[in-house]
């Protein structure tokens, strides 16, 4: 039995590359800062660089901390309130910022995203159909 | 001759204790308008704020008075989505799709609704 879905927004990202990359955008109330990011399906919450959250003026440690788990162990991030933007979505979320300069990920998970959204993704084409889930 | 004119008139001649009454009933409704218009710009006012400045972007006074109701209240609410306009708590559900629906059911359908974690709660991170 065949099934359909419909989605308002078409993409195409580099299936050269490791993962599904798309632009997204972080802001406050002034100049957004744009970078390349990761659809994660395996990732509770959207995690982002610190340098992001610097470069859009918070000040990281004033968010609420949350520790993310990995397969090796676990390192701190500070939930903020930012406007992510996706392929002309805007999610207002709560958003995680790496504590550590050192971490180099941006990640689009669950909270904020992924439950937020429908997705089609045909991976050998490297095509991305996206959709608000409430549409 | 004006109403006010004929209005006056016509009450004047009427004994002073209907007259008494006929004034208690008109500051009785003058006093209900009154309280009906304050209601009113205060809905009006409070329904733009949500419909239009907190639906696009919300100010950085906004954000950080969230961001303390956050804080305050992670140990009473979180583990669930919690549906906010400003910081006051529209209400908490189990699902985003639950939490937007009491946004959209109180009229508010833009209101900030995200998850809040426990405050000991720990987040996963994929295959990256």
């Amino acid at each position: 039995m065949p099934h359909q879905l419909t989605f308002s927004q078409f993409a195409e990202y580099d299936a050269g590359q490791t993962g599904i990359s798309v632009a997204a955008s972080l802001k406050l109330n002034r100049e957004p800062v744009c970078f390349q990011a990761k659809i994660d399906t395996g990732s509770t919450n959207c995690i982002f660089e610190r340098k992001i959250g610097e470069k859009l003026g918070l000040k990281i440690e004033e968010g609420l901390p949350k520790y993310i788990g990995t397969a090796t162990g676990r390192f701190l991030t500070f939930e903020r309130e930012v406007t992510l933007s996706v392929l002309g979505f805007d999610f207002d979320i709560l958003a995680c910022f790496a504590e550590n300069e050192a971490f180099r990920k941006n990640i689009l998970g669950s909270y904020g995203f992924l439950m937020q959204v429908k997705l089609g993704l045909v991976e050998y084409e490297g095509k991305l159909f996206i959709g608000k889930y409430l549409e | 001759m004006i109403v006010a004119e004929k209005i006056t008139k016509k009450i004047a001649s009427l004994p002073i204790s209907v007259q008494t009454e006929i004034l208690d009933y008109v500051e009785f409704v003058a006093q209900k308008n009154q309280v009906q218009e304050v209601e009113t710009e205060t809905w009006s006012e409070f329904s733009i704020n949500q419909t239009t400045s907190e639906a696009e972007t919300p100010s950085e006074e906004i954000r950080k008075k969230r961001m303390n109701w956050l804080k305050a209240n992670q140990a009473k609410y979180g583990g669930q989505f919690v549906a906010l306009v400003g910081d006051k708590l529209l209400g908490t559900a189990q699902s985003f799709v639950e939490c937007k629906d009491i946004a959209v059911k109180a009229g508010i359908p833009n209101a900030f609704v995200n998850y809040l974690s426990k405050p000991d709660e720990e987040g996963h991170l994929g295959g990256w």
